[in-house]
């Protein structure tokens, strides 16, 4: 048994694949089930039933959908690195297609690529106009079919109309006059580029990629109304909106006057409703404002009644006080009095001595004079016999 | 004016606090009092007339609203 490293047994593989001519210029058809491109490198995967071949191709330019039928030329490459076998595209080419189809594609990826399909473009169809130019041939049915619609809709509107061939060799050039023209009329506000339905190859007027960049340049509405709902040209997507028949671009074009009345009574009803949602409003905020005031206004007075409450509260309670007080003082007052009471002292045996109603002191009594006693339960009159200095 | 009169009834509710005689006290009592009474009516009164205010605008408005 032989042992190898990966990188060893990857670069045999390797060898032995980019070795064999059945793998070198071949082509595998099959059915697309992923593609994407990744700075300009494509990778995708062909599937056949519940067989896949993953595929890549370099500097890729075009693009695909999946689901698409193709036909990959290329070489099978295996990448020692990843461990990958590939596809490694040279051509992609959609199957059972014709070359005019194939250019349309071709064109159509250019096209798209370089911006002329962008939304951003796109110049919106206003909604009330009085007048539209119509590129298509005076002769065919197209123009009756535009001009019904519009006259019945909205009859003033305005018809200009630029007589151009719709196929054939000067087709293109008189589509990009006709657009030309009306895109310097002033009086057009719209374009409209109309021609009945047919084949790819009826149709290759509108697929044409000079009269592409005319439409894409041109600064007034294009609509394109070629051929039938399933027929797509090159006009379709560059035009500022694709109509999928001509009768629907005059629809398009053309207000309704029932339309516009109904529209006028709804921007009124609007108004109506608004301004009353503003008044409403208004005067839910004055209402709020006076409940807000008012709740104010009770809270001042209600702290105002607390505040004057509690001043004669503590007014009453000072007064109280000061009389408690008052009142503790006189009382002291009345018991110091009570002590000095003479009449209790008299109770208790003591006995008062006045000489001409005044106490009695060594100065203002003499030997012989007549003084007053008043005792417990007799008053006296007595007189003195002798007198004495006497010290207390 | 109620401004007035609170500031005379704090000026005595400050006089009676920080001590003044008897005498002085009971008859500054008796002015804080009618004072108290006064200004107490002035704020019934006052809110007497929001409630009437309101009474008012309300009748206004339901008024406005049947037109």
């Amino acid at each position: 048994m032989k042992v190898y490293t990966v990188s060893t047994i990857n670069r045999i593989i390797q060898n032995i694949i980019d070795n064999e001519v059945m793998f070198e210029d071949i082509i595998v058809t099959g059915e697309l089930s992923s593609f994407s491109v990744t700075r300009n490198i494509a990778y995708f995967t062909l599937k056949e039933n519940d067989c896949l071949l993953s595929c890549v191709q370099f500097k890729s330019k075009q693009n695909f959908n999946v689901g698409d039928m193709v036909e990959v030329r290329g070489n099978i490459k295996y990448y020692s690195k990843g461990g990958k076998l590939s596809l490694n595209a040279l051509s992609i080419k959609l199957c059972g297609q014709g070359e005019l189809y194939q250019q349309f594609l071709q064109l159509k990826s250019k096209l798209q690529l370089e911006g002329l399909f962008d939304e951003s473009h796109k110049i919106p169809i206003p909604r009330f106009i009085n007048s539209i130019g119509v590129v298509t041939s005076e002769t065919g049915a197209v123009l009756q079919d535009i001009k019904n619609v519009t006259s019945r809709r909205n009859p003033n509107l305005e018809i200009y109309v630029y007589d151009a061939q719709v196929q054939g060799r000067t087709a293109v050039q008189d589509i990009i006059q006709g657009i030309t023209y009306f895109d310097n009329l002033t009086d057009v506000d719209v374009i409209i580029v109309a021609r009945g339905g047919g084949s790819l190859e009826d149709l290759s007027a509108f697929n044409d990629e000079e009269l592409a960049r005319i439409a894409y340049i041109c600064n007034k509405p294009i609509i394109s109304a070629v051929g039938h709902e399933t027929d797509f040209s090159i006009l379709d997507f560059v035009a500022d909106l694709r109509a999928p028949t001509p009768s629907a671009a005059a629809e398009l074009v053309t207000f309704d006057c029932l339309e516009l009345k109904r529209y006028i009574k709804e921007l009124q009803s609007n108004i109506t409703t608004n301004l009353n949602n503003f008044v409403t409003d208004l005067s839910n905020n004055v209402n709020m404002s006076i409940l807000s005031i008012e709740k104010d206004l009770t809270n001042i007075i209600n702290d105002e009644s607390l505040y004057i409450t509690n001043l004669i509260n503590s007014i009453e309670q000072n007064t109280q006080t000061k009389l408690d007080d008052t009142k503790y003082s006189v009382n002291i007052a009345l018991n110091t009095l009570e002590k000095l009471n003479p009449i209790k002292l008299l109770k208790s045996g003591y006995s008062y001595a006045t000489i001409n109603n005044e106490p009695i002191n060594y100065k203002n009594v003499s030997v012989g004079d007549s003084i007053k006693i008043i005792s417990k339960d007799v008053s006296l009159t007595a007189e003195i016999k002798s007198k004495e200095k006497f010290k207390c | 004016m109620l401004e007035q009169d609170i500031k005379r009834l704090e000026e005595i509710a400050k006089i009676i606090e920080q001590g003044t005689s008897l005498d002085e006290s009971l008859k500054l009592y008796e002015e804080g009092c009618k004072l108290a009474k006064k200004c107490l009516n002035e704020l019934e009164k006052a809110k007497g007339k929001i409630v009437m205010v309101k009474k008012e605008f309300n009748k206004k408005s339901t008024e406005d609203k049947d037109e």
